[in-house]
């Protein structure tokens, strides 16, 4: 359960990141801040998810996709996330730091949420977190989470948390607040007296009872999923 | 209340009880014309008089169907007016009838005109005191100076009560559903003004917000000045956005991204965190007083990070307990070592001294290279403040 962590990959290996974002501006900016860190390498830049050549033989697959929210539209793009999902890390990057979007994002299956506001250094951050297996988590999603996973035992009593419904432990709770504060994931881990790995966990734990609190949205994403001869 | 209020369903309403009104008078009229007409011939030549009475009559509520139709209201003192009248009519009617024969047309006159007192009349009270003071005129008027039967009297007397009593309740129950409609309206009204607001906040948020953000950041500018502009005119643009511009749930938000616009001049990027208050109202538990401290505390901090830190961005986070306001600022920056270095004027008058002296607590943890952290709690004003959501989640608040 340990060591999905964020590490840095290889120096050999460059992390490939492919942009999804219909606006010129902001996969500029995407590109430029990206371009600034030496382990990372931009391989494509499209303005909607069905110019990806996911699938050619000759392409680099990248190891993430860095996908825009809002992709020419009023309605947040959710329903392309779990499909893309199966094969990719996908890390949602929008101007919209609204809550629903956020855990729209993540229930589809996104593995970390920034919001084009975010630091250049966070941006970075994020896409190895995603790159390594992890699950990028800002100050803001971790509030956003928090008020989530908080709500639903206050809710549906202690019945929902032994049934093993989606209440967050009290370490658990710990951990995105200290993470809500601001602070890395080393640094959280520090200050509870544990390894980074362990927050690490705490982290992904966190992330599976997002899933877990939202069976309908799990039944949908399924359904979604299913088409042509999905395995899942 | 007045000319501009009356299209709204309260006043259709008044509008309609008023033609209610009207018509019922009408109706009254009609009845005693074609009932004097058809005695014409047993008043034995006294006809002028029986003639001047309805003459006076049909004047009398000629006057008041026009208020009634002209203000598309009864007002509760012409249906006063309008009782004096008819009881005056009550006696007047009995006389001329005992002098000269003819029908007592006053009563069935009197009872239909009586449904105005229930509508022209607000207060139960009021209405029944009015149909009591009708019935003791209706006693007078054909009991006593038309000597009717006094089994015929009580009957015809009570007879009022129902007609009163029930055009009251009807009106009581239209002018509820009025303004309850009204009420429904008007939340309508301002739940679309609301999501159209919405609608134009989004477009900005998402379309020139972030061509904003972006150029703020970027390389593209490289007038460092017109650069600062733009970074600043984003923060403010997502403030006005955000809706923490104006006056939501205090001023407080809005001060705090004031000051992460001033500091984005400066080249501090400050990610303004306060998720978990989104769309609460726990913010106007501060008082003023308390928000100020909090501003200038914050405010000082942000200097502080742009002086000392040696980054370039911060961590700005607010949360709540269900007693207290959480308010955290955090950089990755240089940090310092609490013990050698003796807390500046800035931290210690700017910081300290202003949260304390507004009941609140501060608690600083730095190292040198490790960044600084800083917690202010402020207690809300009234004591304890509850909201959904929020309880609990401070329960394990790492130290």
């Amino acid at each position: 359960m340990t060591g999905v962590s964020a590490s840095l990959a290889p120096e050999s290996e460059l992390i490939q990141v492919t942009i999804v974002d219909d606006h010129p501006v902001a996969r500029r900016g995407l590109q430029s801040i990206l371009a600034e860190a030496s382990d990372i390498q931009v391989s494509a830049a499209v303005s909607t998810p069905a110019e990806l050549s996911l699938g050619g033989a000759g392409a680099a697959r990248p190891d993430v996709i860095m996908l825009d929210l809002y992709l020419d539209g009023d309605e947040p793009c959710l329903d392309v996330i779990p499909g893309l999902c199966q094969g990719y890390k996908v890390l949602v990057v929008s101007a919209s730091g609204r809550p629903a979007d956020v855990l729209g994002a993540i229930r589809a299956g996104a593995c970390g949420y920034v919001t084009k506001l975010a630091d250049p250094l966070m941006l970075v951050a994020a896409v190895r977190t995603v790159a390594g297996g992890g699950f990028a988590l800002s100050s803001q999603l971790a509030d956003i989470l928090r008020g989530e996973l908080a709500r639903v035992p206050a809710a549906a009593g202690t019945a929902a948390a032994a049934a093993g419904g989606p209440a967050l432990s009290p370490r658990e709770e710990e951990a995105l607040d200290l993470i809500a504060r601001g602070l890395t994931h080393a640094q959280a881990a520090s200050r509870m007296g544990v390894s980074r790995a362990t927050v690490d966990t705490y982290v992904e734990r966190i992330r599976a009872k997002l899933h877990v609190g939202n069976k309908a949205e799990l039944a949908r994403a399924a359904i979604e999923r299913r088409p042509p001869g999905g395995t899942r | 209340m007045r000319a501009a209020a009356r299209r709204d369903a309260a006043g259709q309403t008044e509008f309609t009880l008023a033609r209610a009104v009207v018509l019922f008078r009408v109706a009254a009229l009609a009845e005693i014309a074609v009932v004097t007409g058809n005695n014409a011939s047993g008043y034995s030549g006294h006809g002028a008089v029986v003639m001047a009475l309805l003459a006076v009559i049909a004047a009398e509520s000629a006057v008041l169907c026009t208020a009634c139709l002209r203000a598309r209201r009864v007002r509760s003192w012409w249906a006063v007016a309008d009782l004096a009248f008819t009881i005056a009519v009550l006696a007047a009617s009995a006389m001329v009838s005992v002098r000269y024969g003819g029908l007592y047309v006053a009563y069935p006159y009197s009872v239909i005109c009586s449904v105005a007192f229930g509508v022209g009349l607000r207060r139960l009270g009021a209405v029944l005191a009015a149909t009591a003071v009708l019935a003791a005129g209706y006693l007078y008027g054909g009991g006593y100076l038309h000597a009717d039967p006094a089994s015929h009297v009580a009957v015809n007397a009570v007879t009022y009560f129902p007609n009163t009593v029930v055009a009251w309740a009807v009106s009581r129950q239209m002018r509820r559903l009025g303004r309850e409609l009204d009420a429904s309206r008007s939340r309508e009204a301002m739940l679309a003004r609301d999501q159209e607001r919405l609608r134009h906040a989004r477009m900005l948020h998402d379309r020139v917000l972030q061509t904003m953000e972006t150029l703020a950041r970027g390389q593209w500018i490289t007038d460092a000045a017109l650069k600062a502009r733009v970074a600043e005119e984003a923060v403010w643009l997502r403030g006005l956005v955000e809706g923490t511009g104006e006056a939501a749930g205090g001023d407080l938000l809005g001060q705090l991204s004031k000051l992460a616009a001033r500091v984005a001049r400066d080249g501090l990027h400050v990610e303004l965190n306060y998720a978990t208050l989104r769309g609460s109202a726990i913010l106007g538990a501060l008082d003023s007083h308390r928000s100020a401290a909090l501003a200038g505390a914050v405010s000082e901090a942000l200097t502080n990070v742009v002086k000392h830190a040696a980054t370039a961005s911060a961590v700005l986070r607010l949360t709540a307990t269900p007693a207290a306001l959480i308010v955290t600022v955090l950089d990755q920056g240089r940090g310092f070592n609490p013990a050698t270095q003796p807390e500046g004027m800035g931290l210690k008058e700017s910081i300290r001294g202003r949260i304390t002296e507004a009941g609140g607590t501060v608690r600083i943890d730095t190292a040198p290279g490790d960044g600084t952290y800083l917690e202010i709690t402020m207690p809300f004003a009234n004591g304890v403040h509850r909201e959904h959501g929020l309880g609990g989640s401070q329960s394990h608040h790492g130290r």
